[in-house]
């Protein structure tokens, strides 16, 4: 826990809300690649805003370096406030503030890392989430939280930022987004009625502004969602096409443009060099020698930061240790190891 | 020395951040090396496939050095086609970078104005010459796809948008630092943009004359 007081001795970091997740990251001794994003969308992250703002709060919370994961179920309303349901038309939320919040919580969390950092691990082995496995079989009566009282917005929040904070493809969650689109027009039929007809105030007017404000949110957080699905698609389609397994997890329409993504840029390669090399060296999913393939896939050993929304169980780290995944904590471990938590919603990458 | 070409390559590719980075104009295509590291392949590969007839399976196991030779040329030949489809790879993800940026506009994209826009006063060759016959097709062919697959979100949302951004507000202010001429906007209301001019509008609707260049976020 030493190095932990060190860092809250000194007078100079909280000044500096950027520079804290790196160093805490530094001290428990795995890199945290908070770039992980396909490049295409990784100037676009919310939940990466340093915004000036949110330094009083940083300073607030770092005082509290045990607080655990208090400071994250405290801070939910922030993330919450960002995706308040359109189908409010007394939308009371405030445009301005509303997408600030999400890395103070993240921040203040990195306390509980104490537990898988401490053991000098961080850098947990392939192969051994099994063991965790049927241990928290057991755990499988724990309350189911509040998932269904999630509105739809909310739940494609959550949904996005699962998108966006993992390595591989997941569910493509089609009826969300039909129900959102479908939400979104008879939303945008109502403002169009309302704004056209002189019987309404201008109180009323002002509502219609913030309306349509969040509407053009939640279109965000949809093409978002979609076009970083997309970005995965093409990084990995010769992968995907060759693996029926993933194929569910696709809709229907970005099956067909894996395919399809994959053909023509093999027909590229072919028309560009492969038809022009020797007839041994044209094919496009050799392996060579050192167990090296041509088909990309997803690196699954990548660090992620995640946060618990229910007790997970036990994983054990590379070292040999385990480490105890408690509701409310954040934890920096490898992805494979905590893969199904997070595709359960039971952890939350950050 | 085998695989030099395909290092040189590589290398240059890798420095530069010239084809992933939308602002900048693509790199040409590096045609000739590209034909040279080809020609060097198929000798490698005509010298393997010569070696190995002449002598034959059974000196194969005993000829130690023979089959050192055979090694090395096969590897470098293996070393020279993952270079050049890493190259490939660069530049495609470079061209649907620019793609994406252009707000998939692809008759804006391979346009002088696109070139002239990002960097005015360089004559810097436009993206058409940059790329090689075989990227445009690809570039076509991919602007087709998303075409494809962007129809069905059209009724509700631009998947081409961006998404830099999380939107804050509605309306946006914006100087005209091209003439666009007169545009009809979403709500059916024409605008006419001359350069200089300052206005008011919603966001959603100059969205994309702002990515493409034609207006300017005040």
């Amino acid at each position: 826990m030493s190095f932990f007081s060190d860092d809250e001795d000194d007078p100079s970091y909280p000044l500096d809300p950027n520079a804290r997740p790196p160093n805490r990251a530094a001290g428990v001794g795995t890199g945290v690649n908070r770039t992980r994003q396909p490049s295409i969308l990784s100037t676009a992250s919310m939940s990466l805003t340093h915004d000036p703002d949110t330094s009083s709060s940083i300073q607030g919370s770092s005082r509290n370096p045990l607080g655990g994961g208090r400071g994250g179920r405290g801070d939910r309303g922030d993330r919450d406030r960002s995706r308040s349901s359109i189908s409010h038309l007394s939308a009371t939320a405030s445009p301005g503030r509303s997408y600030v919040g999400m890395s103070v919580d993240d921040d203040s969390d990195m306390a509980s890392l104490v537990g898988p950092g401490r053991s000098g691990a961080g850098r947990p082995r392939r192969g051994e989430g099994e063991a965790a496995d049927s241990e928290v079989g057991t755990e499988l009566d724990f309350d189911l939280d509040e998932d269904e009282e999630l509105d739809d917005v909310r739940r494609m929040g959550r949904v996005w930022v699962r998108e966006r904070g993992t390595v591989e493809i997941q569910q493509w969650e089609g009826d969300l987004i039909d129900s959102l689109l479908d939400k979104l027009e008879q939303q945008q039929k109502m403002v169009t009625t309302l704004r056209s007809d002189p019987a309404t105030s201008e109180e009323e007017h002002f509502k219609l502004v913030l309306v349509q404000t969040e509407m053009e949110r939640v279109k965000y957080l949809v093409r978002s969602y979609v076009r970083c699905r997309l970005s995965k698609i093409e990084k990995y389609s010769h992968h995907i096409v060759l693996t029926p397994e993933l194929h569910p997890l696709l809709s229907g329409a970005e099956l067909s443009h894996a395919k399809r993504y994959t053909e023509l840029l093999h027909t590229h390669f072919q028309h560009s060099v492969l038809d022009s090399l020797p007839e041994w060296l044209r094919k496009m999913d050799d392996s060579y020698g050192d167990g090296l393939s041509m088909v990309v896939k997803p690196n699954k050993d990548i660090p992620v930061l995640i946060f618990c929304r229910k007790y997970c169980g036990e994983i054990t780290l590379e070292g040999g240790e385990r480490a105890e995944l408690a509701r409310g904590t954040t934890h920096l471990v490898r992805y494979h190891l905590v893969e199904q938590w997070v595709k359960l919603g039971w952890a939350e990458v950050l | 020395m085998y695989g030099d070409l395909a290092l040189q390559l590589v290398t240059a590719s890798h420095r530069s951040t010239l084809s992933t980075t939308p602002q900048l104009p693509l790199p040409k295509y590096a045609l000739p090396l590209i034909l040279s590291i080809c020609l060097e392949t198929r000798q490698l590969g005509a010298a393997i496939t010569a070696a190995a007839e002449t002598h034959g399976q059974v000196s194969l196991s005993q000829d130690r050095a023979l089959v050192c030779n055979l090694t090395v040329q096969h590897l470098a030949a293996r070393r020279n086609k993952r270079c050049l489809l890493a190259y490939l790879q660069n530049r495609v993800n470079g061209v649907r970078e620019r793609w994406w940026d252009a707000g998939g506009g692809l008759a804006y994209l391979l346009s002088p104005a696109a070139t002239a826009s990002v960097n005015p006063d360089s004559d810097a060759p436009d993206l058409r010459s940059a790329l090689s016959p075989q990227e445009l097709d690809f570039l076509r062919g991919y602007n087709n796809l998303m075409l494809d697959y962007k129809s069905d979100f059209l009724d509700a949302l631009d998947m081409t948008a961006g998404i830099d951004r999380p939107p804050g507000e509605l309306m946006v202010d914006v100087r005209v630092i091209k003439d666009a001429g007169e545009v009809v906007l979403e709500g059916g209301e024409r605008v006419e943009f001359r350069k200089g001019e300052r206005f008011r509008l919603a966001r959603g609707a100059v969205e994309r004359l702002i990515v493409q260049g034609f207006l300017e976020e005040v």
